[in-house]
């Protein structure tokens, strides 16, 4: 009996999540961002990316930079190495979707000769 | 382990009649061994000083030295290493069996043999361990010859021979791998009377992830990354254990601040699974108003750990050389406060806990694990501190903010408090309600009588007798209590300075290792680098490793619906094996 | 005319209410323990997503598998219709008295037993025997207090059984009981836990491991239909005010007969969500114990009607 009147003073824990949307911390590591207009091409995020999630490939015109959720481990190291803080980790952490492909985010970039 | 040893390392070469070699860590006596004398040797380290098997290495030099080489460590009890090593020639690749002499062997024995190839001669149970039966024969995984890219042909072996007792009334039960709950595989096979286990035969490592396999040929930083995903509920310890190991590779060593803040991560790491896991006992007994408030404080816990980490499991926090995230005065007030209410409402819950009969009555004399059996297995963490054994590796091995003996110090002068508001050290008494009745208090709180003076002196390692459910969940408790008072202490004498020191790859062929308390006890990591920097060997023992066998050791004399209780007393790692 | 609609009105509120007083329960016990918990017609749901579901049979399974189900239900439901509930008429008093009840009863228990033998999995025998012995010592209690209620009218049928014990010491004392006897047969703590499914601990949930699909919420249906017989009968021999008469009721009567009713089983419901949840799970040695004292209790209170009461 003491133990439920303890028990019953403590509130309800709970959200109704999926109803209620939740937001995650401000230093929360969610999805990897490109801020495509500070993307030099570098690849430094696809040189250190621990499970290969990023790529960057060099095109004729540019490069193509490329992330795959699903193989991304929210280490961060992307977002670490970036000299031009390009790439970030959101805080979006509601990532399924229906088709595989569509983890895949591509950007493709022409190179712009005055800025390089 | 009250048997102290004050000598230098020359002592134990000479009682291990090995040849001296160059340490790897500080405090560390390492010896060479011939083959033959393997076995005694390691005994005579055991029964001699009290030491603790605490890793076994197996290496293949095969393109070096031409043989396989063995390293038995063990932990002795003032604070040093000891490891026995010995050469495995290619051509023979067998040795004398050590487990005989010393139990605790037993496992690291057949996973050299499932792992290496090296026949372990003498040892008493020869059957698969880690790589099951649809694995072919002589092809061994940690060969340096084995090439993980092609895909292995599983074969049809004959089952598995689990021991069988036989006579009148002998059931058997087999439980798992699947579960009817969400839980990681594992196999129990229970021989019954009726309602009473007469004896219990786990088989674990259902999903071997070839994690020491993987890691090799990776960079420091990559391997970091694996090492941190080895386990879910430990991950920071693992983490840090791993850059702890690298650290002394490299010779560098995190900035103070970073080692507080790796120290504040690992005891809310601490926290958030005793605090479940508290809750969690409750399941086991059917006391389902524990079970919620204790996930409730866990997940409150977890979310603490986001806000500090990004990560609830507290992943990305620690790095070679240091910590990637800062803790700033605003934020580490806020954890502060938190804490201290979470702190409040957990001594709430386990006021709840103790005071409800019906619960302690099903935990008391449940599971009983006798201190010497724990000692012979090599048993670490919660489980060996509620059987008696008074080992921590924080004060044992400190490393990190509990090396530093300023704080050690200051820490002692507050004393850690329990959440009804008791003192803990030096005796963390229980005669509080029902809880505690039939309990002597035998927390031997400031745990250092006996123990030569260092950094880690006074750290409070809270013990018991008993050895069963009820002292394992009081165990845990109180060290809930000192984690509390750790984090406090922690934040209020926050060094300035660095958060990272730098490092270049290491350029010739290195080995260390590190160990760290985890929640569930003692992790210990072994690693060497080659002269590219990559690394060359990694050998995890987890503190689940060592304390499994006890969790069978434990069941039998027991009822059949008691071992759900009993396992979750000890909360052991399926993963953590399943390197 | 009159025994035909009460029939029907028995078999919508057994049928119909017994998983809401589930929901009930279970959205009683989440609030004490400071969860959100379940919304109270969860059990439906879970009922229609079980009978919608395909059924998979072991191929170690005989007849007995498949065909022990349709006899659970049946007996259950059957023991179901036997207790007054609105009124103090039992719908199929003319047909069978409080022995076939306790006989009914048993006869589910053994047929599902049976079924969970059937497979040899080693859950469902260790189900089985737990209940088994749980059943040993828990039916003479069942007995015991029937008996009590039967005495005074020298009759063990339900219809006349009803309304009849009140606060007599034999009364109290078979009360105590009924009370061990519903928390045993409704699976709860601290003899059994309805929300475990660890393997190793369970005694009713280990018998219908091997059920899936459609004989799986029949089973779970009856289950719960079984739980409410249960709070029923106790209501109807020891909390009997407001039931309408036992002849020719009128409308007012029935209604107030069956508000109180469904009040009274809430409120049971009610008080055992307190009880499962401010302790814990009894060792299963010692809960033999608990179901003795049951027996013991009936055994007390047969004497006592006799020393008594002339
Ligand atoms: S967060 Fe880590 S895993 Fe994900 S893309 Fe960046 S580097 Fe790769």
């Amino acid at each position: 009996m003491r133990v439920l009147r303890q028990s019953m003073r403590g509130r309800v824990g709970a959200h109704d999540y999926p109803l209620e949307p939740e937001a995650a911390p401000a230093a929360f590591r969610g999805q990897v961002q490109l801020d495509p207009n500070r993307c030099r091409g570098d690849a430094a995020c696809a040189r250190v990316c621990p499970s290969g999630a990023i790529t960057v490939e060099e095109t004729s015109t540019g490069w193509i930079w490329q992330l795959d959720d699903s193989r991304c481990v929210f280490c961060g190291l992307c977002a670490d190495a970036c000299a031009n803080r390009a790439v970030s980790l959101s805080n979006a952490f509601e990532l399924a979707v229906r088709q595989p492909d569509d983890m895949v985010t591509r950007a493709e970039f022409i190179r712009n000769e005055e800025t390089d | 382990m009250t048997d102290v040893v004050t000598s230098p390392a020359v002592d134990l070469q000479q009682l291990s009649g090995g040849e001296l070699l160059p340490s790897r860590v500080p405090g560390e006596t390492r010896v060479v061994v011939p083959l033959v004398t393997l076995p005694r040797a390691c005994q005579v380290i055991v029964d001699g000083v009290g030491a603790r098997l605490a890793t076994m290495v197996a290496q293949d030099e095969r393109a070096e030295t031409g043989s396989f080489t063995l390293a038995y460590t063990f932990a002795i009890p003032d604070r040093r290493w000891m490891t026995i090593e010995c050469q495995v020639p290619a051509d023979s690749p067998a040795f004398p069996s050590v487990t005989p002499l010393v139990p605790a062997a037993h496992w690291y024995e057949r996973e050299a043999r499932d792992m290496f190839g090296l026949e372990p001669e003498g040892h008493p149970d020869l059957r698969r361990l880690v790589m099951h039966d649809d694995w072919p024969a002589g092809v061994f995984p940690l060969r340096k010859d084995f090439d993980p890219s092609i895909p292995v042909p599983r074969v049809e072996a004959d089952p598995y021979r689990f021991h069988t007792l036989h006579g009148d009334g002998i059931v058997e039960i087999p439980v798992g791998p699947f579960h009817a709950g969400v839980i990681e595989p594992g196999h129990f096979r229970f021989a019954a009377v009726g309602e009473v286990v007469l004896a219990l035969e786990p088989r674990l490592f259902y999903t071997h992830r070839g994690i020491e396999k993987l890691i090799e040929g990776k960079s420091l930083d990559h391997g970091l990354q694996i090492a941190e995903r080895i386990c879910g509920v430990c991950s920071l310890s693992h983490a840090v254990t791993y850059c702890q190991a690298a650290e002394q590779i490299l010779g560098i060593e995190a900035p103070p601040r970073a080692a507080v803040i790796r120290s504040i991560g690992l005891e809310l790491e601490r926290l958030y699974n005793h605090v479940g896991d508290a809750g969690n006992m409750c399941a086991g007994v059917g006391f389902m108003v524990g079970v919620a408030h204790g996930a409730r404080l866990k997940d409150e816990l977890q979310r603490l750990n986001e806000q500090f980490t990004g990560n609830r499991f507290l992943r990305g926090l620690s790095a070679i050389g240091g910590v990637r995230r800062d803790l700033d005065v605003e934020f580490a007030a806020q954890m502060s406060l938190e804490l201290a209410r979470i702190a409040r409402e957990f001594g709430e819950l386990t006021a709840m806990i103790l005071g409800s009969e019906t619960t302690m009555e099903r935990m008391r004399r449940t599971g009983i694990l006798p201190g010497d059996l724990a000692r012979a297995l090599g048993v670490v963490g919660v489980g060996a501190r509620a059987s008696g054994i008074d080992l921590d590796t924080r004060r044992d091995h400190p490393y990190a903010a509990y090396r530093d003996g300023e704080t050690a110090r200051r820490r002692d002068g507050k004393t850690a408090r329990r959440p009804d508001g008791q003192n803990l050290p030096p005796s963390p008494a229980v005669g509080r309600g029902a809880g505690g009745e039939g309990y002597s208090a035998v927390g031997r709180g400031a745990g250092g009588e006996g123990h030569s003076a260092g950094g880690g002196e006074g750290f409070p390692v809270p013990t018991r007798e008993e050895g069963d459910v009820a002292a394992r969940l009081l165990v845990r408790i109180d060290e809930v209590a000192v984690s509390f008072a750790l984090i406090q202490a922690l934040i209020a004498e926050m060094p300035a300075g660095p958060l990272i020191a730098g490092w270049t790859p290491p350029t010739t062929d290195a080995a260390a290792f590190s160990a760290t308390e985890s929640p569930r006890g003692e992790n210990l990591h072994w690693l060497r680098v080659n002269a590219q920097g990559t690394i060359e060997r990694y050998r995890v023992r987890s503190a689940s490793f060592p304390n499994w066998p006890a969790v069978a050791a434990a069941a039998p004399g027991n009822m059949v619906p008691d071992f759900p209780l009993i396992n979750k007393s000890f909360e052991l790692c399926y993963a953590c094996l399943d390197r | 005319m009159y025994d035909l609609l009460l029939l029907l009105l028995q078999i919508g509120i057994m049928v119909g209410i017994a998983p809401l007083l589930q929901g009930l329960i279970k959205l009683c016990k989440a609030r004490l323990q400071g969860r959100t918990g379940p919304p109270l017609l969860q059990p439906y749901r879970d009922l229609a997503k079980q009978l919608r579901r395909e059924s998979v049979v072991s191929d170690q399974a005989s007849w007995v598998f498949r065909y022990a189900p349709i006899v659970y239900v049946a007996g259950l439901l059957g023991a179901a219709m036997l207790v007054p509930t609105v009124s103090q008429r039992s719908p199929l008093g003319g047909f069978a008295d409080a022995i076939v009840f306790i006989g009914l009863l048993a006869l589910a228990r053994f047929a599902l037993a049976l079924a969970a033998l059937d497979t040899g999995s080693n859950f469902g025998g260790m189900g089985a025997s737990r209940e088994m012995t749980f059943a040993a010592l828990i039916e003479p209690a069942i007995i015991l207090v029937l008996l009590i209620a039967a005495l005074p009218r020298q009759s063990t049928n339900f219809s006349t059984m009803a309304g009849e014990t009140a606060f007599t010491i034999a009364g109290l004392l078979a009360m105590g009981a009924m009370a061990i006897v519903i928390i045993a047969e409704t699976g709860r703590i601290p003899v059994d836990n309805p929300d475990t499914h660890l393997e190793l601990t369970m005694a009713h949930e280990g018998m219908l491991l091997e059920y899936s699909g459609r004989p799986l919420g029949m089973v779970m249906w009856a289950t719960q239909v079984r739980q409410i017989t249960f709070i029923a009968l106790s209501v109807a021999l020891f909390l009997p005010w407001g039931m309408a008469p036992l002849h020719d009721p009128s409308l007012r009567q029935m209604v107030t007969g069956l508000v109180a009713f469904l009040a009274k089983i809430a409120l049971i419901g009610v008080v055992l969500a307190v009880i499962e949840s401010s302790v814990a799970k009894l060792r299963i040695f010692r809960a033999p114990d608990l179901l003795g004292l049951a027996s013991v209790l009936g055994v007390l209170a047969v004497m006592a009607t006799y020393v008594v009461s002339p």
